[in-house]
């Protein structure tokens, strides 16, 4: 024992520049990430402007309880999971999709000039996502109703001010900016493979197709399973610029567009209601940690190899 | 191993919130007891008069955090305004500087909430309009009661009718000093004059006109322009003729304007309302209102001005002032006004009221700044200009026009917002030929015709059935706008909307409205 | 991976195309009705190719807008400080923790993990940036708040290190005598190229297009204002006039807000830059990613 900790020791010593290196970086984690976590209290706190977070009083749960009795913990959850798992889904279906292609293009030219161009959604912000499909959908000018639906003679769209159309824009508008990222992580897991894999199966004839099934995709597995689980503990997290900027905050779209976030922004910004807006991201925050240690402990027990942690 | 890790963490996590606990204890500390020693102060502290000693050396001074409206992200004068403006404190002895905040309208509930929690860095004097209400800035414990300046400042009391004053006090105290208006409207339609001439109603302008001759001369002007829409702004409440008791959301409203109205209805299930969203579906259908109204800024002078709209409805205080509005917007068109409904004054003809925020350090200074600004000339136009010669000059009629060469855009200062201060009657005019604009505004508070709800005073408190009243308001903002723009189907949206107004719990917000109302008449021997 | 089938070339290459059109498709139009006149967009709506190339609005934006240019100069500041800041820690933090047998490697680890699953939320952040540290209306404000250290980078970063740095190569240097800080300038940080190259651009990124920091912590001094910020600022006062145009003392504001294609020609020039240099980053990317996705 004496020993081992000796041993500590010595590596401590000899570590004692890195530490010191890495030492703001803590500090601003503890600034930035843990000491506003003491304001998670404010969610058992009817809070007073005057009084501050300290001396505000405690409401015991009730905050809680107000957010499920009105319709909109229903209504943000289910869009939020629902979201969530229809951008799971898809996205990594659709990236690993791309990702295949983008892997059998011969051309290195041409692979340089996909790469760089289906990467551009993903380097501009929401805000400039929510101009950009304003230009698409405005009623009275938008690209959609005036140079599609007014040449083929249909009825202009009222985009703006119809909910049931909004899970596929906002969708869409998601798989947009996203895949091409989701892609190049699967490609660049891919052009690392072992080419003798490869190499072998076109020696006993096998088909381009069987070469997908049979060794690419058992061979992107881990980089799924690492992928699935990151997205599931933001599974209560929602891109706040998708669901409020790029529908203008639109009133007539909330029962479509409310998540979390957005529930969170509007109950204090607009109705300065500090402690259930807390609320309901406290409970984001404590979900998105159980469902992260589950799925991970039980990925642990599948394939060690692949847990997080 | 892994328990003595999560143990270490634990641990390392307590320390750090102990850490955090203890600093945002002090600056809590620092700020709270300032605010709540004021709130108690009327009680406790009968040494303090409330009044402000001006110190012989002005850099002692205390300097008042005042908000300022703005458009646009910067107002480059700002530094010449406030620099102006505190150099004029200084000469009258005020015994107060100021520092101007200005917040562009779009980002401003934002910033402002933000700017409410924060103690150590406090903004002491703001306006709700657009922003709140004094009974939900109360609530949240966001103002101070200003009871206690009354005594110190007993002219602030006198400006306005009396019963105006009762628009901002909850439970008898007085929360928020009304900002100055006209307090009492009716409806207008402004038509470009050149179409009124063209479809023949140019006869009736300036006149009082019934609800079939308005729609006729939507109709006629319908027909002679089909390209056109006629209504900009629908959501003023044209001919609902009801009494909202200052809250938009009208959860619950007294008919007929709440003259002599005792009982509270719920205004979204009547047949009114369904007559009233009818009539607005029928509009949108013949084409009366602009296409995807519910996404588009409605703003009548800009829609005029683009040749989209040939006129729409607003609210104004007489023909005159109407007509000079629309000079100063619409500087491409003549328009001609009619004049829809009669004059009545509500809660919500209160359109703002100013007040000290809960985390001010220095409430004393603070109400002597805002004390000047309602009552001091210079001071007022200040805020309201700016500065003479830098932001504004003033033509030889006594108007404020931009200087050489500026406009909105350019002039660094937002000349276009009297309105959001406490009291705009202490400025000039600003781009009009109507020289009586504030005389004339001043001249309504003592107007006998005026019609005063019974309600004026009159602030429902949500907190008995705050989650209904939340959960109420929530479908408002979702359903409400569609349906008055007559965007959807009456008949399934509106059966829709009070489904879910019922669910939410409309009948106790009401049932609740009315039992404070009743204690409220009830106060006011009325 | 190399298939014969023509076919699938075939394939592959007109899905790609068509992928990459509609991936620059929204671009066009917006430098498009960047460069039409109002008057045109309201008869003809947007369209890809502009029926009158007018510049008016660029010829506004840097001809009377300084206001415009200073934001443009904030955002490139901004993002090169931040940035720095953001690598520096980054690396430090992610190499402290590659090495194996690091004292305390699974609590610091954790330390840094839990970080991405649990957050204080808006208010409490607010305060403790703004009240604690201070950072309101300076620039600080741009770049300490939520951006400067992201725990999703240092993971990337330690498994970067952890595998692709040969152990043999440390311990080498460590037998010359080298410490273990000349290791990391001298060893990992040459080549780790890639990961370093990545993580600038996700830093750099993450500053460029941020526009909630200026919103919250520049009330008081908003000519440090980032051009996202303006944007933003123009997006909210519009949807303000959208909401509250009931109001009717708020038409004579309705001049002060800039024209439609002045606002899609500040959007078209915050997107240039990036534009620009990313490709350059572009050809780190694919392997940066590669390893530091996976784990190591």
């Amino acid at each position: 024992m004496k020993t081992k900790n000796k041993h500590a020791g010595k590596k401590l010593y000899k570590y004692r520049f890195l530490y010191l290196l890495a030492l703001p970086g803590f500090v601003y984690l503890i600034i930035n990430n843990y000491m506003p976590m003491v304001g998670l209290v404010l969610a058992f706190k009817n809070y007073s402007f005057a009084k501050g977070m300290l001396h505000s009083p405690w409401c015991g749960i009730h905050n809680f309880t107000y957010l499920f009795n009105s319709k909109w913990a229903k209504i943000m959850f289910r869009n939020t999971i629902g979201y969530n798992l229809l951008f799971l889904v898809l996205g990594n279906i659709f990236a690993i999709f791309v990702a295949i292609l983008l892997g059998e293009i011969r051309s290195e030219r041409a692979k340089k000039t996909y790469q760089t161009l289906i990467l551009i959604p993903h380097l501009v912000s929401t805000v400039l996502i929510g101009y950009l499909v304003f230009a698409f959908l405005s009623y009275k000018n938008g690209f959609i109703n005036m140079s599609l639906l007014e040449p083929l003679g249909k009825e202009p769209v009222n985009w703006y001010t119809e909910p049931k159309y909004w899970p596929f824009i906002l969708t869409l508008v998601q798989m947009w900016r996203s895949f091409g990222f989701q892609s190049i992580v699967y490609f660049a897991t891919i052009i690392g493979f072992d080419k003798s894999y490869y190499e072998a199966a076109v020696v006993d004839g096998a088909t381009t197709w069987q070469q997908i099934s049979r060794i690419t995709l058992p061979l992107l597995r881990p980089t799924v399973i690492i992928l699935v689980i990151m997205a599931l503990g933001r599974m209560f997290a929602s891109d706040f610029g998708l669901f409020y900027q790029v529908p203008m905050n639109t009133g007539t779209l909330y029962s479509a567009t409310t998540t979390i976030d957005t529930f969170v922004y509007r109950a204090m910004m607009q109705d300065h209601d500090v402690g259930r807006s807390l609320a309901a991201g406290f409970l984001q925050s404590i979900l998105g940690f159980v469902v992260v240690t589950i799925a991970n402990s039980v990925v642990r027990k599948i394939e060690p190899e692949s847990a997080l942690y | 191993m892994k328990k003595r890790w999560i143990a270490l963490f634990l641990a390392a996590m307590t320390v750090s919130l102990a850490a955090c606990g203890n600093s945002g204890g002090s600056a809590a500390k620092s700020g709270a007891p300032a605010a709540s020693g004021t709130v108690d102060s009327s009680a406790a502290e009968g040494g303090s008069s409330g009044a402000v000693q001006a110190s012989a050396d002005p850099s002692d001074w205390p300097v008042i955090r005042a908000e300022v409206s703005a458009f646009t992200d910067t107002l480059e004068q700002k530094d010449a305004v406030q620099d102006a403006l505190n150099q004029y404190l200084v000469s009258i002895n005020a015994g107060v500087q100021c520092e101007m905040v200005p917040l562009a309208f779009g980002d401003r509930s934002t910033q402002l909430t933000l700017m409410l929690t924060d103690a150590d860095n406090p903004i002491d004097l703001f306006g709700w309009r657009f922003y709140s209400s004094v009974s939900d800035l109360v609530k949240n414990g966001q103002i101070i009661s200003l009871e206690k300046y009354r005594d110190v400042y007993p002219d602030l009391w006198k400006l306005y009718p009396e019963t105006v004053y009762k628009t901002c006090q909850i439970n008898g105290e007085q929360y928020s000093m009304p900002g100055a208006d006209s307090f009492g409207n009716y409806q207008v339609y402004a038509l470009r004059k050149d179409l009124a001439k063209e479809i023949g109603v140019d006869n009736l302008a300036g006149t009082k006109i019934t609800r079939e001759q308005y729609e006729d001369i939507l109709a006629k002007a319908e027909a002679a322009h089909p390209e056109m829409a006629w209504e900009g702004e629908t959501m003023v409440w044209p001919y609902m003729n009801v009494d909202n008791l200052g809250d938009t959301n009208a959860l619950g409203v007294l008919p007929d304007m709440g003259v002599d109205q005792d009982k509270i209805i719920n205004y979204y299930s009547s047949d009114e309302f369904k007559d009233y969203v009818e009539m607005c579906k029928g509009w949108a259908d013949k084409g009366y209102i602009i296409d995807d109204p519910l996404n588009t800024q409605r703003i009548g002078t800009t829609l005029v001005t683009n040749n989209q709209i040939g006129g729409y409805m607003f609210e104004a205080y007489n023909i005159e002032y109407a007509e000079s509005l629309m000079q100063a917007q619409i500087p491409d068109y003549e328009m001609d006004i009619f004049q829809l409904t009669d004059p009545h004054c509500t809660n919500s003809c209160v359109y703002t009221g100013w007040n000290i925020s809960s985390i001010c350090k220095n409430p004393d200074a603070a109400m002597k700044l805002l004390s000047l600004m309602m009552t001091d000339e210079n001071v007022s136009r200040f805020f309201t200009l700016g500065v003479k010669g830098l932001t504004y000059v003033v033509d030889d009629k006594g108007i404020a026009r931009y200087p050489e060469g500026k406009d909105a855009n350019t002039d660094g200062w937002n000349l276009g917002a009297p309105w959001f201060y406490p009291n705009q009657c202490l400025s000039i005019p600003f781009n009009t030929d109507y020289t009586g604009y504030y005389t004339d505004m001043k001249a309504c508070w003592t107007d006998p015709n005026m019609k005063y709800s019974k309600a004026m005073g009159f602030i429902f408190d949500t907190t008995p059935v705050y989650d209904q009243y939340t959960a109420c308001t929530a479908i408002v903002a979702e359903y409400r706008d569609a349906l008055m723009l007559g965007q959807v189907d009456v008949d399934e949206y509106l059966a829709k909307f009070n489904d879910e107004l019922n669910k939410a719990g409309i009948d106790q917000v009401i049932a609740e409205m009315q039992k404070q109302y009743d204690a409220f008449l009830q106060e006011n021997g009325k | 991976m190399a298939g014969k089938g023509r076919g699938f070339q075939v394939f592959s290459n007109v899905i790609l195309t068509i992928l990459c059109f509609c991936t620059v498709m929204p671009f066009v139009l917006l430098v498009s009705s960047s460069l039409t006149s109002d008057a045109t967009i309201a008869v003809y709506g947007y369209s890809f190719f502009p029926r009158q190339i007018d510049t008016t609005a660029y010829r506004y934006l840097f001809l009377s807008g300084s206001k415009i240019l200073k934001a443009y100069g904030m955002t490139f500041l901004v993002t090169g400080i931040g940035t720095t800041l953001n690598i520096c820690c980054t690396m430090a933090m992610g190499y402290l923790l590659s090495k194996k047998d690091l004292p305390g490697r699974a609590f610091l680890s954790f330390f840094i993990f839990f970080t991405m699953l649990f957050n204080g939320g808006m208010i409490p952040s607010y305060i403790v940036w703004s009240q604690l540290i201070k950072v309101s209306d300076t620039i600080a404000g741009l770049i300490f708040p939520n951006l400067m250290l992201s725990a999703f980078n240092v993971i990337l970063m330690r498994t970067y290190f952890t595998t692709n740095i040969p152990n043999e190569l440390c311990e080498a240097a460590e037998m010359d005598s080298d410490t273990q800080v000349g290791i990391l300038f001298h060893i990992s940080i040459p080549l780790s190229k890639p990961m370093l190259a990545t993580l600038t651009l996700f830093s750099a990124l993450a500053y460029w297009n941020d526009w909630i920091n200026g919103l919250y912590y520049l009330v008081r001094k908003k000519d440090l204002y980032t051009i996202q910020n303006v944007l933003n600022s123009m997006q909210n006062n519009i949807q303000f006039l959208r909401d509250f145009s009931s109001a009717s003392s708020l038409g004579g504001f309705a001049g002060s807000i800039p024209t439609l294609s002045v606002r899609m020609a500040i959007a078209v020039i915050s997107i240039v830059p990036i534009l620009a240099i990313y490709p350059f980053f572009q050809q780190y990317f694919v392997r940066g990613i590669v390893i530091g996705g996976v784990k190591g």
